[in-house]
């Protein structure tokens, strides 16, 4: 049953409501006055077809949604990041660059239904964790979710300079877009999208890949609330230091920096005193001396444990704190030599090399939409104008297209004369 | 008779300045909607195109009935906004479509698109609404 004007108007309104978009908004949006707006919503005015796909783009919705018979403006995704972020829609540029990556991904899904890619990829894990009821069960739980998924994806105890990659493996679309500073991430859940995790690219490399982690952790724990964006200001909240720890604890396993501080002799974890019981019924008692000299952890072994794990000196210095290994005194001690431990991880950057870089993965995204675009033009599922449009979001030009087409066509696949009806 | 007509019809007419043979296949009218307007990307073109219009050798139109925007939507995940385009507007309004688009290698026999097939034959998509008169390269040839 197709459904009326009135109908149509009253379901935009709802999209642009829920977005924090004005009509005076989409009056600019259209080039239309906001009295047509008025018209368009109530149904006196038609929508045509340009002005439909214009307001998908801005609202990062899917057409073919509005004409759905189960149609609810409050269920996709990106109507579930406003309402998690009620300052996002105060930033035009910032909720059209959420749009066209939310557009980008539903992309990527339908080409993956098309090319039957999606039967073979895989989602990340679900944990039925009842909600913690406090900070310490938070924290506890994204610990246990961190050692989990080290194990789940055999991942060992070492640094994880891939985890974008690994993140993929899991199903999730990965991407960097410059948003504003008080945001680290936001990710995004649901059948027409897909998942997909964004990370800050105007914060630093280190602070990105915990982000990731921070973001992967989110789809782990919330992946039903579809969309929420991470902001500095939410810190305090339960949802975020859970997703903080599983962060911390993904990027720093206990195991790992104890090893790591162990082979750089600052193992401090070492019991004085262990019992270890026989069968005669009694314990044997071994005891230790203290080491002589000092094993006082310095700002040169946290960066270096924050170089070899990928991660800044402030969370190197954290997660040492968390795993009492310092005391908060100590922390705030070399917290204060941040400036040596700055120009030391310049020295180790120049001796060693810069790690990978995030930035480099930047476009990965698009390249893969674009293979798949090309994967499915091959096998007939789409049509050339309609590569054309995907290669347009991969920042592929027309010449380019070309190239790539004429390699997967026959020779004698020229145009042929044009066919007008008998 | 009208017809619902996509960018590379046009396009091609374009290479060989012939844009006025649309205006001379009485009885047939050859509708544009306005996607494919849009896709006509270089100056000299879209001033042709406009000239055309003017001269009433092809009309312009707009898709606005829910039925044909839903049609339309549906078909772009597969079609490009052009190609939907003319589909929804021959399917909803019984018009006859010219549409040319190459086919890959080992292109399947078909879309679909709301109750309209696209017959695929050789290196072009054409064909009607349901119900109306298929128009096929085999048959032309």
């Amino acid at each position: 049953m197709p459904i009326t004007k009135q109908e149509l108007g009253n379901r935009l309104r709802q999209l642009r409501e829920t977005r924090g978009y004005t009509q005076e908004d989409v009056a600019e949006i259209l080039g239309i006055s906001r009295s047509a707006v008025v018209q368009l919503e109530a149904g006196n005015r038609s929508l045509d077809s340009v002005e439909l796909m214009t307001l998908a783009k801005e609202f990062g919705f899917d057409p073919k949604q509005l004409f759905e018979e189960n149609f609810d403006a409050v269920q996709d995704s990106v109507t579930a990041l406003f309402r998690s972020d009620t300052q996002l829609a105060t930033n035009k540029e910032l909720t059209r660059a959420v749009s066209e990556w939310s557009n980008l991904c539903r992309q990527f899904t339908i080409l993956e239904k098309l090319v039957g890619s999606d039967r073979k990829s895989v989602s990340p894990a679900q944990y039925g964790l009842l909600s913690p009821r406090n900070k310490w069960e938070a924290i506890q739980q994204g610990s246990l979710i961190a050692d989990n998924e080290r194990n789940r994806l055999r991942l060992g105890t070492g640094p994880l300079p891939e985890l974008p990659e690994v993140i993929e493996s899991q199903g999730v679309r990965v991407g960097h877009l410059p948003l504003e500073d008080s945001i680290s991430g936001l990710f995004l859940a649901d059948q027409e999208n897909g998942l997909a995790i964004l990370v800050n690219s105007i914060h630093s490399e280190q602070r990105q890949l915990f982000s990731f982690a921070h973001e992967y952790g989110h789809l782990l724990f919330d992946r039903q609330i579809k969309g929420n964006v991470s902001r500095l200001a939410d810190r305090e909240h339960l949802s975020e230091i859970r997703a903080n720890s599983f962060a911390a604890a993904l990027l720093l396993p206990e195991q790992g920096v104890r090893e790591f501080l162990s082979s750089a002799g600052k193992s401090r974890d070492f019991p004085l005193l262990q019992e270890i019981y026989d069968e005669e019924g009694d314990a044997v008692r071994a005891q230790r001396r203290e080491t002589a000299g000092p094993i006082a952890i310095q700002f040169y072994d946290v960066v270096h444990l924050a170089f070899y794990f990928g991660v800044s000196y402030e969370s190197a210095l954290w997660r040492l704190k968390t795993l009492k290994l310092i005391s908060e005194e100590e922390r705030a001690n070399l917290a204060d030599q941040s400036d040596s431990a700055s120009e030391f991880r310049k020295l180790l950057w120049s001796q060693s090399g810069r790690p990978r870089r995030l930035a480099d993965r930047e476009g990965k995204f698009q390249h893969k939409l674009l293979m798949l675009a090309l994967e499915a033009f091959r096998l007939g599922e789409i049509t050339r104008a309609k590569l054309q449009e995907v290669a347009k979001l991969s920042n592929i030009s027309a010449g380019q297209l070309d190239t790539f087409v004429a390699s997967i066509e026959p020779e004698n696949h020229m145009e042929s004369k044009p066919m007008l009806p008998s | 008779m009208n017809v619902a007509t996509d960018t590379c019809i046009l396009i091609n007419l374009l290479h060989v300045k012939r844009l006025d043979l649309l205006g001379a296949l009485a009885p047939y009218v050859f509708y544009v909607p306005s996607e494919v307007v849009e896709e006509i990307g270089y100056p000299d073109q879209q001033q042709a195109v406009q000239t055309a219009i003017q001269q009433g050798w092809i009309q312009q139109t707009r898709l606005e009935d829910p039925l044909e925007l839903q049609t339309f939507a549906r078909a772009t995940a597969q079609l490009g906004k052009g190609e939907s385009a003319c589909i929804a507007l021959a399917e909803k309004r019984s018009w006859d479509w010219g549409l040319m688009t190459q086919r890959a290698p080992s292109g399947k026999s078909d879309f679909r698109a709301g109750n309209s097939d696209i017959e695929h034959s050789r290196d072009h998509f054409v064909g009607s609404a349901e119900g109306s008169t298929h128009h096929s390269a085999s048959r032309r040839n």
